[in-house]
């Protein structure tokens, strides 16, 4: 499982952009192959993934189809002013996103306890906190030891 | 045993949380139920119906679907998680 972390230029306001970013990432390490990132963008479209999590915060998982993946990864980007994400529970409804965790499983099951374990430090305010305040490797570092991988 | 149908937009990651938050709700409150999981472009009203409760990451605008949807994205999310537990509960349990 490969973590990579990157702050977002403050012009990317749209979940589209935030996408091409985060896949842009995974593209360049060729954890996916191209059609990842549009099919992640054309998933949100149909079933948004944006989160508003117990501690406030909006937190976006864009993912897509396995098969498109190649290594198993996630692509966090972070954004200071937040990008606008359709809810999962309601694609009628938007939540700013300040973390989206682009995720890369090229297996469905296999990783299951280390999504169980990443969503429960989704609603761990001070995992959540760390992640917006250090700097990008102490972040890929953090979620590397939590996650315990 | 009741059937809970879990289902997301695609049936791999969200899905997948919720099945197993569930099962170790049902245990925790020794209630015996299948829990199968799939996602929302794979399912139509006849396989929703063929279940006694679906638990959905998201809202289901089908008027064909008989059986209860709950809406499940506060088990990823804390928000209303023991609502939504007790939903479970008093579906499987009535």
């Amino acid at each position: 499982m490969h973590i990579l972390v990157h702050d977002l230029d403050q012009k990317i306001t749209t979940y589209q952009d935030a996408i091409l970013e985060s896949g842009s990432y995974l593209l360049e390490k060729n954890y996916i192959t191209p059609d990842y990132i549009s099919a992640c963008i054309n998933r949100e479209k149909q079933y948004p993934t944006g989160l508003l999590m117990n501690n406030g915060i909006g937190i976006a998982i864009p993912h897509a189809n396995y098969q498109l993946v190649k290594s198993d990864s996630i692509s966090l980007v972070r954004s200071t002013k937040g990008v606008i994400f359709g809810q999962m529970e309601d694609a009628n409804l938007m939540v700013s996103c300040q973390l989206i965790f682009n995720l890369a499983l090229a297996t469905s099951d296999q990783h299951l306890s280390i999504l169980k374990r990443l969503f429960t430090l989704f609603q761990d305010e001070s995992f959540v906190n760390k992640c917006q305040q250090s700097n990008c490797q102490q972040t890929q570092e953090l979620i590397i030891q939590q996650l315990n991988i | 045993m009741k059937k809970i149908l879990v289902v997301c937009g695609n049936g791999i990651a969200s899905s997948s949380i919720m099945v197993s938050i569930l099962q170790d709700y049902l245990k925790e409150q020794h209630i015996e139920a299948q829990v199968d999981k799939s996602s929302l472009m794979a399912c139509n009203a006849d396989i929703f119906n063929s279940y006694d409760l679906v638990v959905s990451s998201t809202k289901i605008d089908n008027p064909d679907i008989t059986t209860k949807v709950i809406v499940g994205a506060g088990l990823l999310t804390g928000i209303g998680e023991d609502a939504i537990f007790e939903a479970v509960k008093q579906s499987l349990t009535q």
